[in-house]
């Protein structure tokens, strides 16, 4: 019996994969925060410049479930102008310190853990991986969180010929490998995050849902 | 040479044909805020298509009624870090009117900086 159970779950690791856990929203939805003060991403992956790329990835889909979100350059550079340039600091800073400078009412931590290709041969493969984790900047307590890892690999249709199919797969790989296309991927994981199941992050204040009580 | 050229146009194809399948329309006017904004953090000599691609942003979203949070602010400090203090006050006291959310940050920074005018 538990072999049957075993093989299904390494199937699941390796699409797209998602941690479900069941949501508590009490939280949020005792906190409704108007704002959310988006900080730079902490890089924990090999590639030095994901935080760069990352950042402006995220206030597009939390402005959309209905959020103010705080201008991610300035803020960055806000935070550095007040000492807090080094991403892990910030990240082990009471929020309240945040809220002396923004009052914001809360703020979203990431972690980058995986943003990388990998190329074998005549396969590319881009992988991002993703921690969210949205505290209330009165309280420092967690009000949501999420993660999320995607998988891409360019697929290229077969035209019947096998020396044709492998040159195609060669050049898209190698294109893979010269230009990644992470900031597709980085979309979709937060917009998967933050709009898509049970898990997804309640509308806001100006969100088109009406908030569910 | 030819591989070069050859991997260009392979690379444009891929990038057209798209990863993402089932991303949401967005609310809000963002234009090319994502890109232009990476390109400037890596390199600051592209300031000049990041201030533009924020004008197009902020002026298509303002006649559709869609302007994007937050894009006025970064465009006012886009300016203070070229020393225009007053056109950076103008564009935060923009915001401040359109996400009343920002009032407080942005009625600081404009203090910090009438207290000591210009860096």
């Amino acid at each position: 019996m538990k072999k049957l159970i075993v093989i299904p779950c390494f199937l699941g690791l390796f699409s797209c994969a998602t941690t479900i856990t069941p949501t508590d929203f009490t939280k949020l939805n005792e906190e409704r925060p108007k704002s959310i003060l988006i900080l730079p991403p902490l890089n924990n992956s090999t590639n030095v410049n994901a935080a760069e790329y990352f950042i402006s990835t995220l206030a597009p889909p939390f402005s959309n479930r209905g959020y103010y979100t705080f201008p991610s350059y300035m803020v960055m550079k806000t935070l550095a102008d007040n000492g807090l340039s080094d991403t892990s600091i910030i990240y082990n800073t009471e929020t309240t310190r945040l809220s002396n400078l923004f009052n914001c009412d809360a703020a979203l931590y990431v972690k980058i853990n995986t943003w990388n290709t990998i190329y074998v041969v005549l396969a590319a493969k881009t992988q991002v991986s993703f921690d969210y984790e949205l505290k209330s900047c009165k309280t420092n307590e967690i009000l949501w969180k999420s993660s999320k890892t995607l998988t891409y690999t360019p697929s290229n249709n077969s035209t019947g010929n096998a020396l044709a199919d492998l040159a195609v797969a060669a050049i898209s790989a190698a294109a893979q490998k010269a230009a990644p296309n992470y900031i597709p991927l980085a979309n979709q994981a937060n917009f998967e995050v933050t709009s898509i199941g049970p898990n997804a992050i309640p509308s806001g204040p100006y969100g088109l849902e009406v908030p569910k009580n | 040479m030819k591989y070069v050229k050859l991997l260009k146009i392979f690379t444009v194809i891929y990038m057209m044909s798209g990863v993402v399948s089932c991303v949401a329309p967005s609310r809000y006017e963002w234009g090319n805020y994502q890109m232009s904004l990476y390109n400037y953090t890596k390199h600051p000599e592209q300031r000049s298509n990041y201030e533009k691609s924020l004008l197009r942003a902020i002026e298509t979203g303002k006649k559709n009624n869609n302007l994007a949070p937050g894009l006025l602010a970064e465009l006012g400090y886009l300016k203070l870090e070229t020393g225009d203090t007053n056109g950076a006050i103008e564009l935060f006291e923009q915001e401040k009117k359109s996400f009343p959310e920002s009032s407080f940050f942005l009625d600081k920074t404009i203090q910090s900086l009438k207290q000591a005018p210009s860096s």
